[in-house]
């Protein structure tokens, strides 16, 4: 190796798959950390004409944990350019319908709005569950820490432990701790797009 | 071309009104900064004098953004730099500077890319100067690298 290439690092510009466990995570806050990783603002070569970003690669898309009531309070607007046709789908609706486009549209948001952002979201890659292709967990070297801890649900806790718990209150058979506090609305209702427009442009509906 | 206007100017006796060497020159100053624009922007004083007024505004906007620029990008060279040591900006920051270590962004941020061995022995004695002063909630991001003699370099009263 002559003197002159002996600072040659080309594993710099290399780019580096990163995985993300998505279980109970919020998508909204998660979707800043990710697009860190995506457009290359991790790196200390970061520049932002300079293409250095990271493949990331989401599992467990569906198992996402929206905050508060945002299932049935966050409406996603799509328009089909054709009169009438603007739509308003509530977010459990659309996770109903596929259940990566909740992680995706987070992402794409939080990226810088510039001509790289189609590029950079051709590098992340969301799977519902934890089955990825072997072609693509060959590539991953990385694991994102997630940013919250998974919460552990009453009916996974083996039966050993919950009998050392102390019982404090006696609850009736059927209460259900915490059922329906944030609004759902009837149960009869379909996962279909909303057509009638009560919401003004551009603002969230209150 | 400037000779013979100057002349016209001085010894043209027809003229009424000879506004003299002092206007051609002022006129000159302005029409030589607008030299490159298009049009009669370029040449006709009353129409370059205003073109030339937006574009030095412009041109102060422009240097402050450059400097807001380069400050966002160097800050977020830095912080990544840190962060791939295992701490994050406010603890290098504020390690450097309890230790006099007055390294601007722009050195820091020419260090986290081209130096990385020189940025990790800073972070890792910004780090450790920052754990000894028991500040903050340092204690997320683990003890500290070893290896580090701070001599009682510490605290900054």
């Amino acid at each position: 190796m002559s003197s002159f290439r002996r600072a040659q690092q080309w594993a710099t510009f290399a780019r580096v798959w990163h995985l993300y466990d998505m279980r109970w995570q919020n998508p909204y806050e998660s979707s800043h950390l990710i697009g860190k990783y995506l457009s290359g603002r991790a790196k200390p070569i970061y520049h932002p004409l300079n293409d250095c970003g990271d493949h990331v690669v989401v599992i467990n898309s569906k198992e996402v944990a929206l905050p508060g009531d945002d299932w049935y309070r966050r409406a996603y607007f799509h328009h089909r350019t054709y009169a009438g046709t603007k739509t308003w789908t509530l977010a459990y609706e659309l996770h109903e319908a596929n259940n990566t486009l909740i992680v995706k549209k987070a992402v794409y948001y939080a990226l810088d709005k510039n001509l790289l952002r189609r590029p950079i979201m051709e590098r992340l890659h969301i799977f519902p569950d934890a089955n990825i292709p072997p072609a693509i967990a060959a590539n991953i070297t990385n694991q994102i820490r997630p940013l919250r801890p998974v919460p552990v649900k009453l009916e996974e806790i083996p039966q050993e432990v919950e009998k050392d718990c102390p019982q404090l209150f006696d609850l009736p058979k059927d209460f259900v701790l915490g059922g329906n506090v944030w609004g759902k609305p009837e149960p009869e209702r379909k996962a279909q797009p909303i057509r009638t427009p009560y919401k003004p442009w551009g603002k969230e509906p209150r | 071309m400037f000779l013979s206007t100057l002349l016209s100017f001085k010894f043209n006796p027809n003229r009424l009104y000879n506004p003299g060497p002092t206007k051609f020159w002022r006129r000159r100053r302005v029409l030589k900064q607008s030299a490159h624009f298009f049009g009669r922007r370029r040449n006709c004083y009353r129409i370059a004098i205003r073109t030339l007024e937006k574009a030095l505004q412009y041109a102060v906007k422009g240097r402050q953004a450059k400097c807001e620029d380069l400050m966002k990008l160097r800050t977020q060279r830095v912080a990544s730099g840190a962060e791939e040591l295992g701490m994050d900006l406010r603890v290098m920051r504020r390690g450097l500077d309890s230790a006099r270590i007055c390294l601007d962004y722009h050195s820091l941020a020419d260090l986290s890319a081209w130096e990385p061995r020189t940025f990790k022995a800073l972070g890792n004695f910004a780090w450790n100067n920052y754990a000894s002063q028991g500040l903050g909630d340092i204690q997320s991001f683990g003890n500290p690298p070893e290896g580090v003699i701070l001599r009682g370099l510490k605290k900054l009263n």
